[in-house]
């Protein structure tokens, strides 16, 4: 068992001591008895966090929170949770990221000529070997949305982010479904514009991601 | 460089306010493994303190819990293999009783902040939700949308488990050493006494309905002053009490199908229109107005997921190719060609 990162120096200038890290001694004592109280335990202390992180990537909540629920199904099943020695957080936050990564690199491979897609899937964008890759990716996509115009952003994040269809976008805002579905494609080809300015390294997975 | 790596940078950085070469310092630091917690119970800390949105946390977490009893047991396999002694496994079973313990004190207080008849905890679920509840015996019930499930405060367990149970709900009964019945109530007429394990129990004006998945149950059926009909049901038995009074028994060939709600699953076997409408209104607590009775009587077949009243109106339109109008609490479906 490691030393807690809160016993380590004088550096951490917040009361972190009842963070997360804290409770998850708690939860841990839970395990011992029980892995299904544990994991229970676990989903409610990290579920909204993590669909809140997962977001940021995918811009989606039933995507975010599939990728999230998916994540602790698999944790109990695989029995991930008898390998975890010290913290859980991290192994959670971890997975999540690199599941929310993947996905938008699993929706280049479906919507672009493949030749394109592997040179991307196959090297950095599978497994970004610096952490920072994952901010760098999110603070791109919030950057490009924020640019939209007020009306097309928010037309935008209804479809994308409440999923919901053109037809009750439409209604919902007393607008003609036709001007709906042209702003909702403005706002995708603006945003695949903005990034690909910027952001080369996952080009490809953003632009597609985005129109799909 | 690794203690110029502070809380302030790290939130700083998430926020995307750092330079590259502050980003450049954060991915050596990471490189050190030891470092790892802490990045992320700062980002944890940051993702709290910044909702963005506020996913259902109840709904989701009764769908876990429904897959984590449906896998076998897990065992930590990686504990030492000293062998435990007797004190040490007293505090764990301690702890474990405080925790539950706790969690009954917790429901109780609730049930009765939310008052109604002092003698109930009443676990509740509004439309579209649906929640994982634990009675004390160890029984698990899970609520579907819109139902209310009553509990004696005194003598639930003591010699006799009666619940009570309007809407629509799942159980998964656990049998105790000294073979105490667990009886639900739908009404003031019909009784499910248990004899087994998992059944699952419908009661709305619309109907009453008991379907058995596992072991075995008997349903008591007293209509007011006439003599009491006893039906004993096996696996995949559903019994439907009509709006006659009538006691009709069949035998499904997939009645976990019945339960499909509890992993938000809509599933329709030549539901009719109308039939839709009225499930919609038990679980959403929309009012669905037909245009028209040939429209009404239209069927469908199929199952799909869906967690908001919108995604089945959708999928329903998409399927029957007809149109739907919803305002505030009513929906409207009509033909395309109107």
């Amino acid at each position: 068992m490691g030393v807690p990162p809160e016993q380590d120096g004088p550096r951490l200038d917040g009361p972190h001591t009842d963070g997360p890290v804290d409770s998850e001694r708690f939860i841990r004592k839970a395990f011992e008895t029980d892995a299904r109280l544990g994991c229970e335990l676990l989903f409610r202390h990290y579920y909204k966090p993590l669909c809140n992180h997962a977001v940021r990537f995918v811009l989606s909540r039933a995507v975010a929170e599939d990728i999230v629920a998916d994540v602790f199904c698999q944790f109990y099943a695989n029995g991930t949770f008898a390998k975890i020695t010290q913290f859980y957080g991290p192994f959670l936050y971890k997975t999540v990221r690199l599941r929310a990564y993947n996905y938008m690199r699993d929706e280049t491979k479906r919507s672009t000529d493949l030749s394109a897609a592997d040179g991307v899937a196959s090297s950095d964008a599978q497994h970004p070997d610096a952490v920072t890759h994952y901010e760098d990716l999110y603070h791109d996509v919030e950057r490009a949305i924020d640019t939209l115009p007020p009306q097309t952003r928010r037309v935008y994040l209804m479809h994308r982010f409440d999923g919901k269809t053109h037809a009750d976008i439409a209604t919902e805002l007393k607008l003609s479904p036709r001007t709906v579905e042209v702003l909702v494609r403005r706002a995708s080809h603006a945003l695949r514009d903005l990034l690909r300015a910027k952001w080369s390294l996952v080009l490809l997975a953003v632009s597609s991601w985005l129109t799909a | 460089m690794k203690s110029s790596v502070t809380k302030q940078l790290l939130m700083d950085y998430y926020a995307g306010r750092v330079t590259a070469l502050q980003k450049q310092l954060i991915d050596d630091w990471l490189r050190e493994p030891a470092n790892e917690p802490l990045f992320y119970a700062c980002l944890h800390e940051r993702e709290l303190a910044q909702v963005q949105y506020e996913p259902d946390l109840s709904a989701a977490l009764a769908r876990y819990q429904t897959f984590l009893y449906q896998q076998s047991d897990r065992v930590i396999t990686d504990e030492p293999a000293t062998p435990t002694t007797r004190g040490r496994r007293w505090h764990v079973g301690l702890r474990f009783w405080s925790i539950a313990a706790t969690i009954v004190l917790l429901l109780g207080v609730s049930g009765w902040l939310f008052r109604e008849p002092m003698l109930y905890h009443i676990y509740r679920t509004a439309y579209g939700e649906t929640r994982s509840v634990q009675l004390t015996d160890g029984s698990r019930v899970i609520l579907n949308a819109n139902t209310r499930l009553l509990v004696p405060r005194l003598g639930f367990g003591a010699g006799t488990r009666t619940v009570r149970v309007v809407g629509e709900a799942r159980f998964t009964i656990v049998h105790t050493p000294d073979h105490q019945p667990f009886v639900v109530e739908t009404g003031p007429n019909l009784t499910v006494t248990v004899l087994g394990t998992e059944f699952a129990v419908f009661a709305r004006p619309r109907a009453t309905r008991v379907v058995l998945m596992r072991g075995k149950v008997a349903v008591n059926y007293q209509p007011g002053g006439r003599p009491e009909t006893r039906l004993t049901l096996q696996p995949g038995d559903m019994v439907t009490l009509d709006g006659s009074g009538k006691l009709h028994r069949q035998t499904l060939p997939k009645p976990e199908q019945q339960t499909a709600w509890t992993d938000h699953q809509f599933v329709f076997n030549n539901t009719s229109l109308r039939e839709v409408g009225a499930m919609i209104q038990e679980t959403f607590g929309l009012v669905a107005d037909i245009k028209g009775e040939r429209l009404a009587q239209q069927t469908l077949s199929g199952s799909f997921d869906a967690h908001t009243a919108d995604e089945v109106l959708t999928a329903v339109a998409e399927v029957l190719d007809i149109r739907y109008i919803r305002k505030n609490n009513r929906v409207i479906f009509r033909s395309k060609t109107d």
